[in-house]
C-alpha cells in the first residue's frame, strides 16, 4: 500500500514541479515581458519601474528560486492588465467553475455509468444500440457547436432559458448540459464495456451458481468490478471539464476561471494565465493521485502487490 | 443408494445461436444419476458435457443459448418447467457447482470468506458471525490450512490448489444434494489434482452427495467415478459402470480415447494411438452416428441412422452403447484377418491393475 | 482472421466514408465549387437568409454573414484550412511521438525517464489549457498554432511506440535477427513498422479528430486562426453574436465541424473493430 502511494505522491510531486518550470522557463523564452506589456512609448524610468516591481533585473536563478518562494507563499502576482492580486482574481472565479464543473462532473458520472452498465445489461438490443448512438452522437458534437445550438432553440427560438451570465440557477442548465454531456457519452462507452467485461467473467458464473438474486449479481459483483476501471476515466474527466470550462464559460459568459483564462490569454495577461496553467495542472495532478487511491482502495490486487497486476 | 434416481436427464437438446447458425451443442441425451453416486462425463471440449450441465442448472449464457427439447427431472420435478426464480433457488442449496480454473472463477475482489459466507446469510439464512464460523469450518473441512485466516485473503493470495479447495468449499457450503463439478482439476498440477479428487471423494461419502464429474481426463473418472459416461458430439456414445466402460469397451470412440492415452509404467516406447479425422461441424451434423466418419469399425448403417442408447449385447447389464456395430465382433474380425491390434479387454490392465474397482 | 477483414463494412462505418470522403473533396474542390471568393463582401446583401428560408435566394445558398460573404463559399474554404491544419498537425505529433518514443525505448536510462515525464507533464494539462498558456506567452501567430497543435496528441504515439519497441527487444526473432547484426534501423523498418500499424493508424484517427476539434475551439475563442483566414471554428465563433437574427452564419458550420467529427470518430471505431480483433 504505502511503497506504491508513496511512488505516485513522489511522482505527482515531481510532475507539478516540472509543470511549473516549465511555465518558468517558457515566460523567460517569450522574450521581453516588458515589450508585450507596455507600450514602445514607455518613458525609461516607467520602465525601470515595473522593471524592479516585477523582479526582471535580478539573475535567472534567484528569479527561480524566488518564483517557488512566491509559489509556496501563495503569492501569485498581480495582473499586468488590473494590477490587482491573482489571488485575490482566482478566488472571485474559481468557485463558480467548481459548482459548474463538479456539478457537471456528478451528472456526467452518474448518467454516464447509469447509461452504459442498462446498455451492458441489455446488450445487442434496441436499448444498447440506442444508448450507443446517442453516445457517438453527444461525443462528436463539439462543446462549443453544442452550447452555441442550445442557445439557439432554448434562449433564441423558444425563449424558455437565458443564453449568458450567471444571475439564477437557471443560468447553470444550458452550460451544465453542455458540459455533462459530453462526459456522459465518453463515460458511457467505457462503463459499456468495462460492465461487459465484468458480465462475461467466469466469477459471475459462479455467483450465479450460488443461486443469488441477479440483482445482487449485477450490482455486487458485475457492477463492483467494473468500477475499476471505470474510475480510471474519472481521472481524464476532471481534465476535460477544466480544459472544457474555457470554451463552455466563454460562450456562456460564466464568469468562472475558464472564461478568465480566455481573456487572460487574449489580453496576454502573464500573472493570471501562469497561475491558472499551475491550479489546473494541480488539479488534475490531484484527481489522479485520488484516482491512484480509489484504485488501490477498490481493488486489492494492487496494495499489495506494489503495482498495477 | 436407492433406486429412484435423484437427476434423471431426458432427451435433452441444447442449441447455441451463432452468427454462422445454430449449432447443436447438446443432442438429446439421456441419463440418470442415483442419489449417492458419483458419474463421470468424459469428452473432449465441444462434446457438450460442460454446457448441458449448464442447461442443468439453468446457467446457459443468455440469449444465445436454448434448451430446445427434453426435460431434466430433480428429485422428480422438471426443472425445465420451473421460473427462473424456482431455479434460482434450487442453485447452491440443492444444487452445487465448482468450476475450472478458480483463478478467474473466483471474484478477485472480495475475500474469500466474504464469497462462501455470503451464499451462507443469504441462501442459508446464517447471521454474519454464525456464516463467517461456518465458513471457516468449511474451509477447514476441504483441507485449506489455517482457515480462520484465509477467511480475509483475496483470491490473488492463496495458490491454485487452495483456490480450487475455496471452489469446492463454495460449491458445498449449502450442502446440496447434487455437485456438478466442471473439470475440478484441469489447472492444477498432478499431485494437487490426486488430493481434490480424494476431496470430492470423500465429501460425496460423507454427505451423501451426487456428484457430476466433468472432465477430459480418463484417468480422473477412472479413480473417482461409479459410473462413466462418454460424450461426443453432443451425444452420449456410452455409460456404464467405469470399471466395465473402461475394460469392456463398446464404442470405438470411447477406445480411441483410451488409446491416446500414455499408460502409466508402459515405457517410453509405448504408441499413443490418435484419432484420426476431427470432430464435426455442430451447425451440419450428419444424420447418422457423428464419429461415424472417424471410425474403422463403423457399418453403412452407423452412417445413415442415428443409433439409440442400448444395453451392451453380452456384457453389464447397466452397461450402455449407442452404436450399431458390435466392437469385440468387429475387433476379433480383424484381428483375425491382420494378427491386429490388441482386444480392448487388455485395456483393464492399464486402470484396473488389481481387476475391478 | 481474413474473414474478419473480408467482412463488410457496417452501414455507418459506410456512411462515415462517404461523409468523410465528400468533405474531403469539397474542400479539394473549393476553390472551383465556391461562387464568390470567401473575402469578398457585399454590402448591400448582409446577412441574407439561406435560398430555403424566406427571403433566400440561390445567389447565395447558405446566405450571407454580416459583410455581405457568401456562406458557402467560406466554408468550403474553412474546411479547407480545418482539414489541413488538421492533417498537417496530426502528421507532426505522429512523427513527434513516435520518434521520442522510440528513442526512449531504443535508449532506455535517463532518456526514458526524461521522456516519460514529459509524457506525464502533458497528460496532466489538458490540451486547450497547455495551447492557451503557449498562446499567451508567445502569442497567438499562426506559427505557434501550428506548433501547439503539432504537439498535441504526441504523448499517445510516444507511449505507442516505446512500448512496442520495449516488447520487439525480448521477442525471439529480433535477438536472432539482432545476433546476425541486422542494422537498426532494419530491424525497425522490418519488424516494428508493420507491427505497429494497425495501432497507429487507429490513433491518428483519434488525434485527427483531437487536432480537428482543439483548431475549431482555438478558432472559436478568437485565438486561432485570425481574419482575414478563416476556419469553421472562427466562423461559428463570429456567427455567434448575430444568433438572433441570422442564426445560420453559426449553424452551417456548426453542423459541418460535427459531420467531420462524426464521420472521423465513427470511422476510427470502426478501424479499430476491424484491426484490433482483440478489443471488444
Amino acid at each position: 500500500m504505502s511503497a506504491y502511494l508513496a511512488r505516485r505522491l513522489v511522482r505527482s510531486v515531481v510532475t507539478l514541479w516540472l509543470v511549473a518550470s516549465i511555465v518558468f522557463v517558457a515566460f523567460r523564452l517569450a522574450g521581453d515581458p516588458l515589450n508585450v506589456l507596455l507600450p514602445d512609448s514607455t518613458d525609461p524610468i516607467t520602465r525601470a519601474f515595473y522593471i524592479e516591481k516585477w523582479g526582471f533585473d535580478k539573475p535567472l536563478v534567484e528569479q527561480y528560486l524566488r518564483y517557488f518562494y512566491n509559489l509556496a507563499q501563495g503569492n501569485l502576482g498581480q495582473s499586468y492588465v488590473s494590477g490587482r492580486d491573482v489571488t485575490a482574481i482566482i478566488a472571485e472565479a474559481l468557485p463558480n467553475t467548481l459548482l459548474l464543473g463538479l456539478t457537471a462532473l456528478a451528472g456526467s458520472v452518474l448518467l454516464g455509468v447509469g447509461a452504459g452498465v442498462v446498455a451492458a445489461l441489455f446488450r445487442g438490443t434496441v436499448i444498447d444500440r440506442g444508448v450507443m448512438l446517442a453516445s457517438v452522437l453527444a461525443f462528436s458534437v463539439p462543446d462549443y457547436v453544442l452550447g452555441v445550438a442550445l442557445i439557439f432553440v432554448f434562449a433564441v427560438q423558444w425563449m424558455v432559458l437565458p443564453s449568458s451570465g450567471s444571475a439564477t440557477w437557471a443560468h447553470m442548465i444550458l452550460p451544465l448540459v453542455t458540459i455533462a454531456s459530453s462526459g456522459a457519452a465518453r463515460i458511457a462507452r467505457f462503463a459499456r464495456s468495462a460492465m461487459l467485461d465484468a458480465l462475461n467473467a467466469p466469477y459471475l458464473r459462479t455467483a450465479r451458481a450460488k443461486g443469488l438474486r441477479e440483482g445482487r449479481v449485477v450490482l455486487r459483483h458485475a457492477l463492483r468490478n467494473a468500477l475499476i476501471p471505470i474510475v480510471t476515466v474519472l481521472g481524464f474527466q476532471l481534465g476535460f471539464v477544466l480544459g472544457g470550462a474555457a470554451v463552455v464559460e466563454t460562450v456562456f459568459a460564466w464568469p468562472g476561471i475558464g472564461r478568465l483564462f480566455v481573456l487572460s490569454t487574449a489580453a496576454r495577461d502573464l500573472p493570471v494565465v501562469q497561475a491558472l496553467t499551475l491550479l489546473i495542472a494541480a488539479g488534475v495532478i490531484a484527481a489522479n493521485l485520488a484516482v491512484d487511491l480509489a484504485y488501490g482502495w477498490l481493488d486489492p490486487r494492487i496494495s499489495l502487490s506494489g503495482g498495477r497486476a | 443408494m436407492s433406486d429412484t434416481p435423484l437427476l434423471k436427464v431426458e432427451d435433452l437438446s441444447v442449441r447455441f445461436h451463432t452468427r454462422h447458425g445454430a449449432a447443436h451443442v447438446v443432442n438429446g441425451i439421456s441419463y440418470d444419476v442415483a442419489p449417492g453416486e458419483i458419474l463421470g462425463i468424459v469428452g473432449e471440449s465441444g462434446s457438450g458435457k460442460s454446457v448441458h450441465t449448464l442447461a442443468i442448472a439453468g446457467l446457459l449464457p443468455g440469449p444465445r443459448a436454448e434448451v430446445t427439447q427434453g426435460r431434466v427431472l430433480f428429485r422428480g420435478q422438471d426443472l425445465l418447467a420451473l421460473t427462473p426464480d424456482e431455479r434460482r433457488r434450487l442453485r447452491g442449496r440443492e444444487i452445487g457447482m465448482v468450476f475450472q480454473d478458480c483463478m478467474t472463477s473466483l471474484n478477485p475482489v472480495m475475500t474469500v470468506g466474504a464469497q462462501i459466507s455470503e451464499a451462507l446469510v443469504l441462501r442459508m439464512g446464517l447471521g454474519r458471525r454464525a456464516a463467517r464460523r461456518r465458513a471457516a469450518e468449511i474451509l477447514d473441512a476441504v483441507g485449506v490450512s489455517e482457515p480462520v485466516r484465509r477467511l480475509d485473503d483475496y483470491p490473488h493470495q492463496l495458490s491454485g490448489g487452495m483456490l480450487q479447495r475455496v471452489g469446492i468449499a463454495m460449491g458445498i457450503c449449502c450442502e446440496p444434494k447434487l455437485l456438478i463439478a466442471d473439470e475440478p482439476t484441469t489447472a492444477l498440477d498432478v499431485t494437487v489434482q490426486a488430493q481434490i479428487l480424494a476431496l470430492i471423494y470423500r465429501l460425496c461419502r460423507e454427505m451423501g452427495m451426487t456428484v457430476l464429474l466433468i472432465t477430459h481426463d480418463l484417468g480422473v473418472v477412472a479413480r473417482t467415478a461409479h459410473r462413466t459416461a462418454v460424450m461426443y458430439a453432443g451425444q452420449l456414445m456410452e455409460i456404464g459402470p467405469t470399471a466395465s466402460v473402461f475394460t469392456d469397451t463398446r464404442s470405438a470412440y470411447t477406445l480411441g480415447l483410451l488409446r491416446s492415452q500414455p499408460v502409466p509404467g508402459a515405457g517410453r516406447r509405448q504408441r499413443l494411438a490418435q484419432l484420426p479425422g476431427s470432430p464435426p461441424d455442430l451447425r451440419a451434423l450428419p444424420s447418422g452416428d457423428p464419429f461415424a466418419p472417424r471410425n474403422p469399425f463403423a457399418t453403412t448403417r452407423d452412417a445413415a441412422e442415428r443409433p439409440p442408447l442400448r444395453p451392451v449385447p453380452g456384457g453389464d447389464p447397466r452397461h450402455f452403447v449407442a452404436a450399431w456395430y458390435d466392437l469385440p465382433q468387429a475387433f476379433a474380425a480383424q484381428i483375425a484377418a491382420t494378427g491386429g491390434p490388441v482386444h480392448p479387454t487388455d485395456l483393464r490392465q492399464r486402470y484396473y491393475p488389481q481387476g475391478a474397482a | 482472421m481474413t474473414a474478419l477483414i473480408a467482412r463488410r463494412p457496417p452501414l455507418g462505418a459506410l456512411l462515415a466514408g462517404l461523409c468523410l470522403a465528400a468533405l474531403v473533396l469539397s474542400a479539394l474542390l473549393g476553390p472551383l465549387l465556391s461562387p464568390y471568393p470567401y473575402t469578398q463582401t457585399d454590402l448591400m446583401r448582409t446577412l441574407a437568409p439561406p435560398a430555403w428560408m424566406d427571403g433566400g435566394s440561390w445567389d447565395h445558398p447558405l446566405g450571407t454573414d454580416q459583410l455581405g460573404r457568401d456562406s458557402l463559399s467560406r466554408i468550403f474554404y474553412s474546411l479547407r484550412i480545418t482539414l489541413i491544419i488538421g492533417f498537417i498537425g496530426t502528421a507532426i505529433s505522429a512523427a513527434l511521438g513516435s520518434l521520442l518514443g522510440m528513442i526512449a525505448g531504443e535508449l532506455r536510462g535517463w532518456v526514458d525517464a526524461g521522456v516519460m515525464m514529459m509524457v506525464d507533464v502533458q497528460a496532466s494539462l489538458p490540451f486547450l489549457v497547455f495551447a492557451l498558456t503557449a498562446l499567451a506567452i508567445f502569442g497567438n501567430g499562426f506559427w505557434v498554432l501550428l506548433a501547439v497543435i503539432g504537439i498535441n496528441g504526441w504523448e499517445g504515439y510516444a507511449r505507442l511506440a516505446r512500448g512496442m519497441v520495449l516488447s520487439l527487444m525480448h521477442e525471439d526473432y529480433v535477438t536472432a535477427a539482432r545476433a546476425v547484426g541486422t542494422r537498426r534501423w532494419r530491424l525497425y523498418r522490418r519488424y516494428l513498422l508493420p507491427g505497429i500499424r494497425s495501432a497507429m493508424i487507429v490513433q491518428f484517427t483519434v488525434t485527427l479528430a483531437g487536432t480537428v476539434l482543439l483548431e475549431s475551439a482555438l478558432s472559436f475563442l478568437g485565438l486561432g486562426i485570425q481574419p482575414p483566414v478563416t476556419s469553421l471554428g472562427q466562423m461559428l465563433g463570429e456567427g455567434r453574436d448575430y444568433l438572433l437574427f441570422a442564426p445560420w452564419i453559426a449553424l452551417a458550420p456548426g453542423a459541418v465541424i460535427v459531420l467531420l467529427i462524426l464521420s472521423i470518430s465513427l470511422l476510427g471505431d470502426w478501424l479499430r473493430d476491424l484491426l484490433d480483433p482483440f478489443e471488444t
